[in-house]
């Protein structure tokens, strides 16, 4: 089967069956570096992509449902302010997350704080949940996120 | 390919690949269903995380999916009822908030998935799903929730109880569900306690009334389909005077661990003894209240 969809704006078509992991696409496929996959059941959080505007474990979303649709990966934030928001967030809490979740927990981030600079505390707790890996302490990413929430809200003068 | 506008077209590939319909409007889906009475609907899809040998999703050959009917997403507040779509999501169900929600049921939402899988996943598909943990029957079940069960040419509403006690109540070919109906009665406790290991969930509710109990209802969800539900229990708890006496609690709690040993025999001595416990911590802090 032929998707086509719209990875980090750009449209792109793939060939591929149309119950295969779009995880799966986006590392094989298509090579997006930052891809990973561990648990290829939605728990662990290491191939969480936006999906149509909302954050999603990119391993039980098979292709079929790809079709005509918009999928964004860290690479589709890279030289990007949003980026460099969070990027300054994350800095000034000293929070350094190791190298296999760095992409989903920014990517995360990102989604948190778009959808509402000002995340409701209890929905925060829940969603920063979405990544597993404990190489930081979850309270160390929430402090985070909320640092990168208030530098997005700084540089939009939403304040 | 199948994902086109009109969500007639089949998927028309190699081997066994699935055949995906994606309708537009109920009575799309409900005509898809009647032409195509073995498929299996697809909601958010976050039940399929059995793998094939391939590493493909193990999707059935034919698949009616939900999310182009945008009518299914829609949740509606009455005075007594919270009516939630089949398509709606458990983070759009938990962002109607705790305010409007029953706290049982509120409780229970971020146990359901995964919170990277809470934008996809819908409540509804968590009742519909068989032989899983399912951590909302219990609760949904205690707050006395029907579900709206539709097919072409008629429609009918069944509680969420029999629906998953398959009293021949399970969908029939052609059949889907459609919205899921939740009283919003008020309660004076409600509680929701599942398992570390997942293997039981507790929902409990009371109402109080002059200074004895006006109802309870004592739900524990196991890893069977059906729930284990003593209605006995709660009908001789309810019109009882507070304080309950302290041997009345354990008699309550005993009853409970031996329906429990009754429903299911696969229950370790620790999971009836944490049963016993809950019934009886739940009946305890009603007394503290």
């Amino acid at each position: 089967m032929r998707v086509r969809f719209t990875l980090n704006g750009k449209a792109v078509q793939v060939d591929a069956e149309p119950e295969a992991r779009l995880s799966d696409v986006l590392m094989h496929h298509l090579e997006i570096a930052s891809m990973r996959q561990d648990c290829s059941e939605g728990r662990c959080g290491s191939c969480l992509v936006i999906f149509e505007g909302i954050i999603v474990s990119s391993c039980m979303i098979p292709m079929f449902r790809v079709l005509g649709t918009e999928v964004v990966t860290i690479e589709g934030l890279f030289g990007s302010r949003d980026l460099r928001d969070i990027e300054r967030g994350f800095q000034s809490t000293g929070f350094e997350p190791c190298r296999y979740c760095a992409a989903p927990k920014t990517l995360l981030t990102h989604a948190i704080i778009s959808e509402n600079t000002r995340p409701r505390e209890e929905e925060l707790e829940v969603q920063a949940q979405a990544v597993r890996c404990r190489c930081t302490s979850y309270q160390h990413f929430l402090e985070a996120i909320r640092n990168a929430a208030k530098q997005r809200r700084s540089r939009t003068r939403d304040i | 390919m199948p994902q086109n506008n009109a969500g007639h077209a089949p998927e028309t590939s190699k081997r066994t690949s699935p055949r995906v319909y994606t309708p537009r409007s109920q009575s799309e889906l409900l005509q898809l269903l009647r032409r195509h009475p073995g498929s299996r609907i697809y909601a958010g899809g976050t039940a399929l995380s059995g793998l094939e040998d391939t590493g493909r999703l193990a999707i059935p050959a034919t698949v009616v999916a939900l999310y182009g009917v945008d009518d299914l997403r829609r949740i509606a507040r009455t005075d007594r009822y919270l009516e939630i779509g089949a398509n709606a999501t458990i983070r759009a169900v938990s962002r109607v908030g705790s305010n409007v929600i029953p706290k049982t049921l509120y409780d229970c939402l971020p146990h359901i998935v995964p919170p990277g899988l809470r934008t996809i996943a819908t409540l509804v598909g968590n009742v519909c799903v068989q032989g899983t943990t399912t951590t909302s029957v219990a609760p949904l079940i205690a707050l006395g929730s029907s579900i709206e069960i539709r097919r072409v040419g008629g429609s009918r509403w069944i509680t969420v109880q029999r629906f998953r006690s398959g009293e021949g109540a399970y969908l029939q070919p052609g059949e889907v569900v459609t919205r899921l109906r939740i009283p919003l009665s008020p309660w004076d406790a409600q509680v929701y306690r599942p398992s570390e290991d997942g293997r039981i969930s507790f929902a409990a509710l009371a109402r109080r009334s002059k200074g004895g109990v006006d109802a309870v209802r004592i739900v524990i969800g196991t890893r069977l389909p059906e729930v284990i539900h003593n209605r006995e229990l709660d009908a001789e708890l309810t019109g009882r005077k507070l304080p309950l006496p302290d041997r009345d609690i354990r008699a309550a709690a005993e009853r409970m661990r031996n329906t429990a040993q009754a429903h299911d025999p696969g229950f370790s001595s620790f999971d009836l003894y944490r049963i016993e416990r809950l019934v009886s911590w739940f009946l305890r802090s009603l007394t503290r209240r």
